[in-house]
């Protein structure tokens, strides 16, 4: 699985998490190289947060439906809008978090994710 | 692990030894100002002449006594643990698909009839259940079978 997230200290605690329950995951700051990676590894779950400077987290899910089609999107947020919420889930995002969210939810999403994937 | 609290109490004894000591000197002034009514005018022009300065002074040495706690406080709060960094990662209670299910408020109720999803109790998560492939364009509408 991919984490997407602009900010180093949030990948490296959702790294640890993951981790710590046996998930490998790859991590990335830069929209464009998840997409590149994705585009050739095509990740079963990829946890995509919304506010990036390059590039928005819906833009990247957006572009993932067409790369990747069998990726899993589970979408957080620091700032929870109704308007981006409604619109993540309706374009096929697995899970809309806003945090803070918990580590139990978190797992519990991407176990949903990853039973739908397969 | 062990942490340092504030140590407040020797402060608090200090402000109240000070503030009994101005309601006994008040007390005396007064009652020798009554014992000495022919003077009563002097001895308030003294008093006043007394008083003034230290209500002052007091007033002054109390307001440094504040500055310095605070300045106390915010450099322990700063040497203290940053225990969250990004958020809180402690989990609080599992959440399953179940118990999203179950708790639907109203604005989930609101979600529900425009998209597939339920939250949990917090609002914060949001599952995405009847999306089984996310290639659909068209979502299904109603969450419960």
């Amino acid at each position: 699985m991919c984490l997407l997230d602009d900010d180093p200290s949030v990948l490296k605690g959702l790294s640890r998490l993951l981790s710590s329950v046996d998930l490998q995951a790859e991590t990335f700051r830069n929209p464009t190289e998840f997409l590149c990676y994705a585009q050739t590894h095509r990740p079963m779950v990829a946890l995509v947060d919304v506010c990036m400077p390059q590039m928005s987290g819906l833009e990247v899910q957006s572009r993932l439906r067409v790369i990747s089609p069998s990726t899993r999107v589970i979408v957080f947020t620091g700032k929870d809008d109704p308007l981006v919420r409604s619109t993540a889930l309706n374009t096929g995002a697995s899970a809309f978090l806003t945090k803070p969210f918990d580590d139990e939810e978190l797992l519990t999403a991407i176990r949903l994710a990853l039973a739908s994937a397969t | 692990m062990k942490i340092a609290l504030p140590n407040c109490s020797l402060d608090a004894s200090l402000t109240n030894r000070r503030v009994a000591l101005c309601i006994v000197s008040l007390i005396c002034f007064l009652a020798g100002g009554y014992l000495v009514s022919p003077y009563f005018g002097l001895l308030v022009m003294v008093m006043l002449a007394t008083l003034g300065p230290l209500v002052g002074r007091g007033v002054a040495v109390s307001r440094t006594t504040n500055k310095v706690e605070e300045t106390g406080t915010a450099v322990q709060s700063r040497n203290l643990r940053q225990v969250t960094v990004a958020w809180d990662y402690r989990p609080k209670r599992a959440v399953g698909r179940d118990t999203a299910f179950e708790c639907v408020g109203a604005e989930t109720a609101e979600m529900v009839s425009s998209s597939p999803a339920a939250s949990n109790e917090n609002d914060n998560v949001w599952f995405n259940f009847a999306n089984l492939d996310p290639t659909l364009d068209e979502p299904m509408k109603k969450t419960r079978p």
